[in-house]
């Protein structure tokens, strides 16, 4: 049953990876995405049965016009239990594609590993979706799309 | 010292801003430093273990483990001195003009081969007094040679003072060769090794507390604990003003058929004179963090070098006691060695200054859990460590 569970979810977070509205512009040139950052959450934000508080995210991509990505994005949940407990979710992922909007806003997806923090086995193989604009960052990962993270200290570059 | 290696221009790298904004000297930049400098050395600035190349490294020949019965440090390969006599030596990747705050340390293996059967094949000792010097040396400000400092080393079969059969009898000075010293010298306080086997040889380049260089050279066991330690200081040596940053690495001279060597390296923030021409087709990407003093040190880490111009992008924030957060203002040079990469750039520090880094990372597999990070920086800021999460890529 958990099994079956699993692969709903990892189905559900393909489909949504797949159906994300596409971007109306493409850069002409490849862009960098490099960031060392702390951005905190605003109350409600939840993975899970776990509130989220902030995030502390290292990444660093190459996007390249043709819409194809080389990188890394990681990044470490942190938030309380319902039990109150503390719990850090770690997420390793491997950037595969990417691109950026008009506005400036740039996008990019990947697979990831996911640890929940909890005791049991990371799981593998799990879809994720980043948007950001340097001063905030969206994670959609697996079924689940968190609020923007708002920045606190550090930073993310975008060249 | 009669034998240098062929003068170094003295070109200064253009990496200057950074040196103007040196803040003072703070403690815990210099026990940083310290121990930094203790720890591995696969974290070091420059580390060369032969594993896929000779990187750096002139008269190095690169042979695998059991080579003439010597098994490797470390990992499966290390490197000998075939009685090339004075041409096996390393610039530490690239000679540097300024003495970086917190001091900086070279350390390097070498194999002590005491007992039959002798590296050559045979049963008889090597003759009585065959020698080896292992330099490392300081440049002056302007990139020229300063000073070397010695380890002088004799393999011995005779019986003195310092002993008697096949042993080795070690000290140190600031000369070299059969003509400039003598490692049975009285007055150098020789040490004699007995037991066969792998030792580091550590050269400590630091402040004395009053802007004098003052150097430890430290003979330690296979295991990093100190056996005996030297140390030279001329109080015509200052820190700034004769006295600039690291030279070479340089067995002046070695009469031994085979020595043995492995695990090169140096620790600490190196100011090039030349700046490192970069690796055209070098590609990296890195996101992660890696334990620092109390918190996490968060990266994030895109370099290429197309036809070989560097590009891209640094940022690292130590969320620990040191807390900072440092961004590239420019990248100068991205250079590949094996499986790892050195980037150096300039950078602010909380958004404000310009100072020089040069980051080191390793990519030692899929996923990252053994890939390493480290950053020095011209401030004396240094973190290193094996990623805790993230990854990096060498493409």
């Amino acid at each position: 049953m958990k099994k079956i569970t699993c692969m709903m979810c990892l189905l559900l977070g393909i489909v949504a990876v797949l159906w994300e509205p596409v971007r109306t512009t493409a850069s002409t040139e490849g862009v960098t995405v490099t960031g060392a950052a702390t951005a905190t959450f605003a109350q409600g934000a939840a993975l899970g049965s776990v509130a989220l508080n902030s995030l502390e995210v290292g990444t660093g991509a190459f996007i390249e016009p043709d819409g194809t990505a080389d990188g890394v994005y990681s990044v470490v949940l942190t938030g309380t239990t319902l039990l109150g407990q503390p719990r850090q979710i770690r997420i390793d992922g491997k950037v595969l594609s990417g691109e950026v909007a008009p506005d400036g806003r740039v996008y990019f997806n990947g697979i990831a590993t996911m640890s929940l923090g909890d005791g049991t086995p990371a799981i593998s193989g799990v879809p994720f979706n980043v948007s950001t604009t340097g001063n905030s960052m969206s994670l959609a990962i697996d079924s689940t799309s968190l609020p923007a993270a708002q920045l606190a200290s550090g930073n993310i570059s975008i060249n | 010292m009669k034998r240098r290696i062929g003068a170094q221009t003295s070109a200064l790298a253009g990496l200057r801003l950074g040196k103007r904004l040196l803040p003072r000297k703070r403690p815990w930049l210099i026990a940083a430093a310290f121990i930094l400098a203790l720890c591995g050395v696969v974290f070091a600035n420059y580390f060369q273990s032969f594993e896929t190349d000779t990187f750096d490294w002139t008269g190095a020949t690169r042979v695998p483990t059991t080579t003439h019965g010597v098994l490797s440090k470390t990992g499966a390969f290390h490197a000998e001195d075939q009685n090339l006599n004075g041409l096996t030596f390393t610039r530490w990747g690239g000679y540097s003009d300024t003495f970086p705050v917190g001091g900086y340390t070279t350390t390097i293996d070498v194999y002590l081969d005491i007992s039959p059967p002798y590296m050559n094949g045979g049963v008889t000792p090597y003759p009585n007094d065959t020698r080896f010097d292992w330099s490392s040396a300081i440049n002056t400000p302007n990139c020229e040679h300063r000073r070397d400092f010695v380890f002088n080393a004799g393999f011995y079969t005779d019986a003195d003072a310092t002993g008697s059969g096949p042993r080795f009898v070690i000290s140190a000075s600031n000369n070299a060769t059969r003509s400039g010293a003598n490692p049975k010298n009285p007055g150098r306080m020789p040490y004699t090794v007995y037991a066969e086997g792998w030792y580091i040889f550590e050269h400590r380049f630091r402040d004395n507390g009053f802007g004098v260089l003052a150097v430890d050279l430290t003979l330690k066991n296979a295991a990093g604990v100190p056996l005996m330690t030297w140390t030279l200081s001329d109080p015509s040596d200052v820190i700034g003003s004769t006295v600039g940053g690291n030279r070479y690495g340089w067995f002046v001279i070695n009469e031994f058929p085979f020595l043995a060597f492995d695990n090169a390296g140096l620790v600490g923030f190196q100011d090039f004179c030349d700046t490192p021409p970069s690796t055209a087709g070098a590609k990296i990407t890195g996101g992660g963090w890696i334990d620092v003093l109390m918190g996490k040190g968060t990266f994030g880490l895109t370099a290429k070098a197309n036809s070989g111009t560097p590009t891209g992008n640094l940022t690292y924030q130590d969320h620990g006691v040191q807390d900072r957060t440092v961004k590239s203002t420019a990248i100068t040079s991205v250079t590949v060695s094996g499986n790892c990469a050195q980037i150096l750039g300039t950078a602010t520090v909380n958004s404000a200054g310009a100072y020089d880094f040069q980051v080191r990372v390793c990519d030692n597999g899929e996923p990252g859990d053994n890939d390493t990070f480290s950053i020095s920086m011209s401030d004396g800021y240094t973190a290193f460590g094996t990623l805790r999460g993230g990854n990096i890529q060498i493409h």
